[in-house]
């Protein structure tokens, strides 16, 4: 059952370590994904993540829309890292390329009924290239609005409707044709 | 088309469906039941995703927790109980003297020089920026590392294991220096491309722009220093520790990092291992190896299909797929 964070109540100041362990058990992997489309390197997104984490602990930090607040502390975290590093943002012309090799290798799964259907589709979705996963991710699982998605990386919304629609053809794709396609057949 | 359609279809499950959008859907509703089928398949795909459950976290929460507990400082301790006991002046002087000094190597070790390692995996292609603001571009399969006090040592040094297109930033005082298999490179500000993967007896330098200085590290070779110049390229070979310059187009030098693939007159086998790094796939070539087949051609960012099928073409080449592996052979070159 997942839980919704965002309308959870809070009763006391004190932050409830339960209720913490759930929400990073909750964010953590998504917020990284998330980091690394800005700063591009593992390592320094899970220290961005990690010390937000920390951060809002000793802090005690307990805001209203704690999911918006997560994603928006992690934007600026990364933007802030990169004009140290004096970096501009990568291009990511090889991470689309990537799509014709996702869509030739993909493990064949022998059962797609119920349960089945969701573990295909998580894996199926690890493959679409890193923005439109990101995309996906965020207005499927995280509920983030177009307006809130284009905020957070940066692109406009139409883009964004852009990903949503291609990332959707894709995964129907992949659903269909079940097994892996033939790499000889040009 | 069928990109047009899909964005209706999104539309339409948003919720934020057009004038427009629906009429475009509704035609293509009512063309067959195959489409009808397709939205039904979508709509489930759409609500499903929503309770896919998180992935979990790369550090576990208990890991993670010991962080929020704030731990006292050992060596400080030590120092201040040394204080608090009031012993003779000169043995204080003395535990006191000892203490800092093992308190200094303590804190001197952590400030060991750390080595930073980025890696392009196989399939992958990434762009680095150094400390000095260079950019480095690595090819799938490679490795680049440097230190992490870079930018405060007399030479920039870098140490590269695979291909990677440098665009060095000029600075006269501290020259850029790659070490890569047996060869170490020298500029003071230039673009070049170094091919040196492990497994291969060739390595290749190729100069965009700016002078590059090129020094062979075993003992043979060791007061050879060559110098290229734009459009320069340069191979040594391992195996029979030659070199041999050669010309290349200005544009050629660093095509591959805008995902071209050139081949010319490159032996089959490096070709198989080219294809094997860029598309991440297992290629069995031996059946082909040693049919002395080179291939000439270029390819701008095309899908695995494109070149296999080229392969045929030319080199009667044929691929057959048997699981994840893609298997060669024939090849009438001799």
């Amino acid at each position: 059952m997942k839980v919704d964070h965002d309308l959870a109540p809070i009763e006391s100041k004190s932050f409830d370590l339960k209720q913490f362990e759930l929400l990073y058990n909750n964010k953590n992997h998504s917020l990284q994904k998330y980091a690394v489309y800005y700063v591009n390197d593992l390592e320094v997104a899970k220290s961005i993540v990690n010390d937000l984490f920390v951060q809002m602990w000793f802090k005690e930090l307990t805001p209203l829309n704690i999911k918006s607040y997560l994603y928006r502390s992690v934007k600026n975290a990364c933007l802030n890292y990169l004009e140290q590093q004096q970096k501009n943002i990568l291009f990511y012309v090889e991470q689309d390329e990537l799509t014709e090799l996702a869509d030739l290798i993909i493990e064949p799964q022998k059962d797609h009924l119920e349960t089945g259907h969701l573990k295909f589709l998580q894996q199926v979705i690890t493959l679409l290239p890193q923005k439109r996963q990101l995309v996906f991710r965020m207005h499927r699982l995280e509920g983030f609005s177009y307006a809130e998605i284009a905020d957070l990386l940066q692109i406009s919304p139409r883009t964004v409707e852009d990903h949503l629609s291609k990332a959707m053809q894709f995964i129907h794709a992949q659903a269909t044709h079940f097994l892996y396609t033939n790499l000889t057949e040009a | 088309m069928e990109d047009k359609i899909w964005n209706c279809i999104v539309k339409r499950l948003n919720g934020t469906e057009t004038a427009d959008s629906k009429i475009i859907l509704d035609l293509w509703l009512a063309e067959s039941e195959l489409n009808q089928k397709k939205y039904k398949e979508a709509k489930s795909i759409w609500e499903l995703s929503p309770k896919i459950q998180p992935e979990e976290p790369s550090t576990p929460f208990h890991q993670f927790a010991t962080q929020l507990v704030p731990k006292p400082e050992p060596s400080s301790k030590k120092i201040s109980l040394f204080w608090k006991y009031g012993i003779a002046a000169t043995i204080t002087a003395l535990f006191l003297m000892t203490g800092l000094y093992f308190y200094k190597n303590n804190h001197q070790s952590k400030q060991e020089i750390d080595w930073i390692v980025k890696r392009a995996d196989f399939g992958q292609m990434i762009k680095i920026n150094l400390p000095d603001s260079s950019t480095v571009w690595l090819n799938s399969g490679s490795e680049i590392s440097f230190a992490s006090t870079f930018s405060s040592q007399p030479s920039r040094l870098v140490k590269l294991i695979g291909e990677a297109y440098f665009e060095v930033k000029h600075d006269q005082k501290h020259p850029f220096i790659v070490k890569s298999n047996t060869l170490t490179t020298t500029v003071y500000g230039t673009s070049f491309s170094i091919k040196a993967y492990q497994n291969e007896s060739i390595t290749s330098i190729a100069v965009n722009s700016g002078k590059v200085g090129v020094l062979g590290a075993d003992q043979k070779n060791k007061d050879l220093a060559i110098m290229l110049l734009p459009n320069d390229q340069l191979i040594y070979n391992d195996i029979n520790k030659s070199f041999a310059k050669s010309n290349i187009a200005n544009g050629d030098v660093n095509s591959w990092t805008k995902g071209v693939l050139l081949f010319e007159q490159a032996p089959i086998e490096e070709v198989v291992q080219t294809l094997a790094r860029k598309y991440n796939v297992k290629i069995d070539a031996t059946q082909i190896s040693g049919s002395g087949c080179r291939l000439t051609a270029r390819f701008n960012s095309q899908p695995i299909q494109v070149v296999l099928k080229a392969l045929k073409l030319s080199l009667q080449i044929r691929s057959t797929q048997v699981g994840q592996t893609i298997y060669l052979k024939g090849g009438n070159c001799m």
